[in-house]
C-alpha cells in the first residue's frame, strides 16, 4: 500500500519529533509574571467590582444589575483560573520509550466518515511499532468497504449493526461494544480521522507502570488551514489548561489519542455513556474513583478539525452540552471522590462555557440598552470607570500573556466570546436533558472537506454588530443620551465588533492550506 | 485566517470609534464633558458671581438633560436671579407639565410674581397647599411672595403662622413677628416675641423688639419695665436709653423719663432730639426754669419760630418778662404770626406801658381773627390805654351781647366812656388797674385761658 509522503510522521520521518522543553529560566520568568499579574488582576478586579457594586446598588432596578452579575461571574472565573494555574509548570518531562509491555488494543470507532479518512488512519496505525497489539475497527456504519479495508490490513473488524445489535449510546456504546470483544490491558482510542504517530504507544504505555494510572491523554493536533481561522488548535487548552489539570489530576480525556487502562474502565462499568461523548465524562468518573490521569503534552496523532462554522458549532455544541450536563446533573462540587483542587479544575471548563453562553451576551447587550435608555450607572463617572476597568483589563491581559505565553490567548478569548450562541443553546439543552435522556449524536466529520461559509450561522453576530454600529449613531442623532456616555459606550461597541470580527472574517475569507496540512492531500 | 485581512479586524473598530467621535464632536464640541460637569460648573460659576457663565453652562446641562428636574430648577433660578423672568417662567412651565412638584411650582410662582402677577402665583400655591397643607417649602414660598405685597400681608401672616406651627422655626417666627407688627397685630406678635426671648434669653435685640411691641400696643408701663431690664446690660446705649425715656414718658412715669433724658442731656448737650423732650418734661412738671435753661442753648442754633415761641413762653412763665418779650419780639420779627406770639407780645408791651405798640399787635390779632372770648376785654383795655376808645368799644361789643354776666364787660365800657369824658384821669386810674389785674393773674397763676398757650404734648417734639 502506498504511503502518503505528506504525513507528518510518515515513513520519511519514523521518529517522533518531541517538542523541546521550555527553557527553564524563561518558564520561571513567565510563571513569576503570571503570578504577579494574576494577583494584580484580582486586586484591581476586586477594587473595580466594589466600586461598580456601589454604583449599581445605588441605581436600583436598572439593568446594570445584570452587568454587575456578569462582571462578578467573570471575576469568579478569573479567581478559579488563578487558583488552578498557580503551580503550573510549563513543561512535563518527556517520557522515555516504553519498557513495560502491556497488551494494547487500539479502538478505531467508525460511523460513516469518508473511506479515505479511515483508510489513512488505519494505514498509519499499521505502522505503530508496539507489541503485543491488536487493532479493532468498530464500524457502526456497517460499511463493507471498511470491513474489507480492516481485513486487508489484518485488523479486527467489529460492527454492531452487522451483529444485529442496536447502536445505543453512539460512540461510547460502540467503544463499550469493542471493549466487550477484546482483552488488552490497555485501550488506545483513535477517532477515524486521527492519524497516529508510529511511536504513540511507546510514548504513552510506559506511564502505566504506575498501577494507579487510569488513562493517559496525548495532546491533540489537527490539520489546519493557514491562520487556523476557528482556532481549532486551542493551544490555551492543550498546552496550558491540560498541563495544570495534569498537576491536579484532573486531566480531561479528549476523545482520541487517549490510552485507558482496561481495569479502570471495567471498574467504572465501561466507557461512560450517559453523555453524548464518552471522553470528558469517562475521565471525570475515573478521577473521582481515584485513578490517576496523565497528560502527555506532545501531539502523537493528528486529525481533522471542523473547517466550517457549522462544523465548529456542531462540535462545540456537543462539547459544551456534555460538560454542562455534568455541571447541572453531576456537579463537581457535590461529586464525591474529588479533591477541591480537582473540583476547581473541572469547574473552570464549565465556568468558561457558562461565561461564554450567559455572561458574554450580557456584555454585548448592556451597551445596546445604554444607547436606548441613555442611562447607565456609570453616568457621570465614565472616566473613573475607564480607569478602573482599564487597569483591571490591562492586568488581565498581562496575566494571560504570561500565563498562556505563545498560546494566542487573545484568539482563544475571542473564539470563546464568539461562540456564545452555541454555548447558550447547549446550556439550555443541558438543562432540558437530565440523565436518562440525551439528544441525538451527530458525527462531526461526515463532510470533512467542506469549506463553504455558512452565513446564517453568523446571524447573531451580524445582528449584534449591526446594532452596535447603528445604535450609537441613532442615539447621538436622536439625543437619547449624553454624547459623552454614548461615545464611551461606543468604545465597548468597538471592542465587541473587534471580538466578533474574527469569526466573521473567518467565514468570509476562504481558507488557504499548506499542502502538508490540507486534508484533501493528507487523506487520499 | 489570512494575515492580509487581519488588519481589518483592528482598523474597523478604530474607524468606528473615530466616526462616533467625529459625529459627537460635530454635534457638540463639549460632548466629552458630562452633563453633570456642566451643572457642577454652572453651580461654581454662580457661586463666584459669574451669572452669565453660569447661565450658559446651566443652559447646556438643561438642553442635554431636559428631563432632569434639578438642572431645570437650577437654570430657572438663575434666570430668576438674572431678572429674566419670562425664561424662568417658560422652564418652570415645562417642569410643571411633567410633574407639578413643589420645586417647579416655587419657581413658577416666583416668576409669575416677578412678572407682576402675584395673584396667579398665590392662587397656584394655594391650590397646591390645599392638597399638601404641610409642605414647608411651598408654605415658605407663598409666605415670601405674599409678604412682598402689602395687600397680601394678612395672607402672608397666615402662611407664616402655618409654617411656624409645623416646626416652630425661629427664623419663621421672626418673620411672622415683623409681619404682625406691620399689621398692628401686636397682641399676636407679643406672645411670639416672648417665645423668642425665652428661647434666646441673651438676645438683647429680641428683648428690645418685645419692648417696642409693647410700646406700640400702648402697654407703655410694660415697655418701660423691659427697657429698664435692657438698660441694666446696655446702660451706655444712647438709642436704647432714648427709647426707654420715650416709653417712660408715654407711661406717664415722668421721673423715670426725666432721669433717662437727663442722662442723655448730660452726654449729648445741645442735641434737640434729647433736649426738647427734657424741656417739655420739665415744663410739664412745672419746673419752667429748668425748661428754659434746657432750651436756652438751643436759641444759639437758629431755632425755628415754634421753638423760640416755646422758649419765650417758658421765660414768661418764670417771670422773666423782659427776656420773654425779647424772644417774642424776635419771633415776631422772624415772621411768627402765631396767636401766642402776637397776643403775649401785646400783653408784654402793655405791661411796659407801650400801649400803642400793644394796641397795634391787638390790631394784628384782630385782623387775623385771633381774638376770641375773654380776650376781647383785654384788647379793649389795651385800646383804652392807648386811647383808642372807639376800637375798645368795638372789640368788646360782642362780649356784651354774649355774656352780660361778666361784670368787666359792663364795667369797662362804662370806664371807657367816663375816661373819654374825664380824659385827665385815665393815666392815673387805668395803668394801676391794669397792673393790678396782671399782678393778680401772675400771683394766682390764673391767667385767662387764651393766654396759656402751652402746646399740647403731641405738638411739641
Amino acid at each position: 500500500m502506498r504511503e502518503n509522503p505528506r504525513l507528518l510522521w510518515g515513513a520519511a520521518s519514523p521518529r517522533l519529533e518531541v517538542v523541546k522543553p521550555v527553557d527553564g529560566a524563561a518558564e520561571s520568568s513567565h510563571r513569576r509574571g503570571a503570578r504577579v499579574f494574576s494577583l494584580m488582576a484580582l486586586t484591581l478586579g476586586l477594587t473595580y467590582l466594589i466600586w461598580l457594586g456601589r454604583l449599581v446598588f445605588a441605581s436600583r432596578g436598572s439593568p446594570d444589575i445584570f452587568f454587575f452579575a456578569a462582571e462578578t461571574l467573570s471575576y469568579l472565573l478569573l479567581c478559579l483560573l488563578t487558583y488552578s494555574t498557580w503551580r503550573l509548570r510549563g513543561h512535563r518531562p518527556g517520557n522515555p520509550e516504553s519498557e513495560v509491555r502491556l497488551s494494547v488494543d487500539i479502538f478505531v470507532p467508525y460511523c460513516g466518515e469518508p473511506l479515505e479518512i479511515i483508510q489513512t488512519t488505519l494505514k498509519a496505525i499499521r505502522r505503530v511499532a508496539y507489541h503485543p497489539l491488536k487493532v479493532y475497527v468498530l464500524d457502526d456504519a456497517a460499511s463493507p468497504a471498511v470491513a474489507a479495508l480492516a481485513q486487508s490490513l489484518g485488523f479486527h473488524y467489529l460492527s454492531r449493526p452487522r451483529e444485529g445489535l442496536p447502536r445505543a449510546d453512539s460512540k461510547s456504546g460502540n467503544l463499550n461494544f469493542g471493549m466487550s470483544r477484546s482483552c488488552g490491558e490497555l485501550i488506545l482510542v483513535l477517532d477515524a480521522d486521527q492519524v497516529p504517530a508510529s511511536e504513540i504507544l511507546n510514548r504513552l504505555v510506559n506511564f502505566f507502570r504506575q498501577p494507579n494510572v487510569g488513562y493517559v491523554q496525548s495532546k491533540q493536533a489537527f490539520f489546519l488551514p493557514e491562520g487556523d481561522p476557528f482556532y481549532n488548535s486551542d493551544k490555551v487548552f492543550y498546552e496550558t489548561i491540560q498541563l495544570s489539570n495534569d498537576q491536579a489530576n484532573a486531566v480531561i480525556s479528549c476523545c482520541s489519542g487517549v490510552v485507558y487502562r482496561r481495569q479502570a474502565l471495567q471498574e467504572m462499568g465501561g466507557f461512560a455513556s450517559w453523555n453524548l461523548l464518552e471522553d470528558f465524562t469517562s475521565s471525570y468518573e475515573l478521577a473521582s474513583r481515584g485513578w490517576r490521569g496523565i497528560y502527555y503534552p506532545h501531539a502523537l496523532s493528528r486529525g481533522l478539525a471542523p473547517a466550517t462554522l457549522a462544523g465548529v458549532y456542531r462540535q462545540r455544541f456537543q462539547w459544551c452540552l456534555d460538560t454542562m450536563r455534568v455541571f447541572f446533573w453531576d456537579n463537581p462540587l457535590f461529586k464525591s471522590g474529588l479533591s477541591w483542587l480537582q473540583k476547581t479544575h473541572f469547574l473552570i471548563i464549565m465556568m468558561s462555557y457558562l461565561a461564554s453562553g450567559l455572561v458574554f451576551p450580557v456584555f454585548y447587550t448592556i451597551p445596546l440598552l445604554v444607547y436606548l435608555r441613555g442611562q447607565s450607572c456609570v453616568l457621570g463617572d465614565e472616566l473613573a470607570y475607564g480607569v478602573l476597568r482599564g487597569a483591571y483589563l490591562l492586568a488581565t491581559i498581562l496575566m494571560f500573556r504570561y500565563l498562556f505565553f505563545g498560546k494566542e490567548p487573545l484568539r482563544q478569548f475571542k473564539m470563546l466570546c464568539s461562540l456564545f450562541p452555541v454555548h447558550a443553546l447547549a446550556i439550555v439543552a443541558a438543562l432540558l436533558y437530565p440523565p436518562g435522556r440525551k439528544p441525538a449524536y451527530r458525527v462531526n466529520n461526515l463532510q470533512p472537506f467542506a469549506s463553504q461559509g455558512s452565513w446564517w450561522h453568523l446571524a447573531p453576530h451580524l445582528g449584534f454588530i449591526a446594532l452596535h454600529v447603528s445604535l450609537p449613531v441613532l442615539a447621538l442623532w436622536q439625543g437619547w443620551g449624553e454624547p459623552r456616555l454614548i461615545f464611551f459606550n461606543s468604545i465597548f461597541s468597538a471592542l465587541i465588533i473587534w471580538i466578533m470580527g474574527d469569526l466573521v472574517l473567518a467565514v468570509m475569507i476562504r481558507p488557504r492550506w499548506r499542502p502538508a496540512m490540507d486534508p484533501r492531500q493528507v487523506y487520499e | 485566517m489570512s494575515r492580509s485581512w487581519r488588519w481589518l479586524i483592528w482598523l474597523l473598530p478604530l474607524l468606528f470609534i473615530g466616526a462616533i467621535f467625529g459625529f459627537a464632536w460635530s454635534q457638540d464640541h463639549d460632548f466629552w464633558r458630562s452633563t453633570h460637569s456642566f451643572h457642577h460648573a454652572a453651580q461654581e460659576a454662580a457661586s463666584r458671581g459669574d451669572r452669565t457663565g453660569a447661565l450658559e453652562l446651566a443652559r447646556k446641562a438643561w438642553t442635554r438633560a431636559p428631563n432632569n428636574f434639578a438642572y431645570g430648577i437650577f437654570l430657572a433660578r438663575l434666570y430668576l436671579d438674572a431678572g429674566q423672568f419670562k425664561e424662568a417662567l417658560e422652564i418652570s412651565r415645562q417642569l410643571m407639565d411633567r410633574d407639578p412638584g413643589p420645586g417647579a411650582l416655587m419657581i413658577h410662582a416666583q416668576a409669575l410674581d416677578r412678572l407682576g402677577n402675584p395673584k396667579e402665583a398665590l392662587d397656584k400655591l394655594a391650590w397646591y397647599l390645599q392638597r399638601q397643607p404641610d409642605d414647608r417649602s411651598i408654605l415658605a414660598n407663598a409666605a415670601d411672595i405674599a409678604g412682598r405685597h402689602e395687600d397680601y400681608h394678612p395672607l402672608a401672616a397666615t402662611y407664616y403662622q402655618q409654617l411656624y406651627g409645623l416646626d416652630r422655626d425661629p427664623q419663621v417666627r421672626r418673620q411672622l413677628v415683623k409681619l404682625l407688627a406691620s399689621l398692628d397685630r401686636y397682641k399676636e406678635a407679643i406672645p411670639l416675641q416672648e417665645e423668642e426671648v425665652a428661647e434666646f434669653s441673651e438676645d438683647q435685640e429680641a428683648l428690645r423688639l418685645l419692648a417696642l411691641l409693647h410700646y406700640w400696643q400702648r402697654d407703655y408701663q410694660v415697655a418701660s419695665d423691659i427697657y429698664q431690664r435692657l438698660l441694666e446690660k446696655g446702660a451706655e446705649n444712647s438709642g436704647l436709653r432714648l427709647d426707654a425715656a420715650k416709653a417712660a414718658d408715654a407711661a406717664q412715669d415722668r421721673d423715670r423719663a426725666l432721669s433717662q433724658y437727663l442722662w442723655l442731656y448730660a452726654r449729648h448737650r445741645g442735641q434737640k432730639e434729647y433736649d426738647l423732650p427734657l424741656a417739655r418734661l420739665w415744663a410739664q412738671k412745672g419746673n419752667h426754669a429748668e425748661a428754659a435753661g434746657v432750651l436756652a442753648p438751643l436759641m444759639q442754633q437758629q431755632p425755628d419760630q415754634e421753638l423760640r415761641r416755646w422758649y419765650a413762653l417758658e421765660l414768661l412763665l418764670i417771670g422773666d418778662l423782659d427776656k420773654a418779650q425779647r424772644e417774642y419780639h424776635k419771633a415776631w420779627e422772624d415772621g411768627d404770626t402765631h396767636q401766642e406770639t402776637i397776643i403775649n407780645l401785646a400783653r408784654l408791651y402793655a405791661r411796659k406801658h407801650r400801649f400803642t405798640k400793644a394796641a397795634g399787635l391787638w390790631d394784628e390779632a384782630s385782623r387775623r381773627q385771633l381774638i376770641k372770648g375773654e380776650m376781647r376785654w383785654e384788647a379793649a383795655l389795651t385800646y383804652s390805654y392807648a386811647r383808642r376808645y372807639q376800637d375798645a368799644l368795638e372789640i368788646i361789643e360782642p362780649l356784651r351781647h354774649q355774656n352780660s354776666k361778666i361784670q368787666n364787660c359792663c364795667y369797662f365800657p362804662g370806664n371807657f366812656i367816663s375816661t373819654k369824658s374825664i380824659g385827665a384821669r385815665r393815666r392815673t386810674i387805668f395803668p394801676p388797674t391794669w397792673n393790678r389785674i396782671l399782678g393778680t393773674w401772675r400771683s394766682e397763676g390764673n391767667w385767662p385761658r387764651p393766654y396759656l398757650l402751652i402746646p399740647p404734648p403731641g405738638i411739641r417734639p
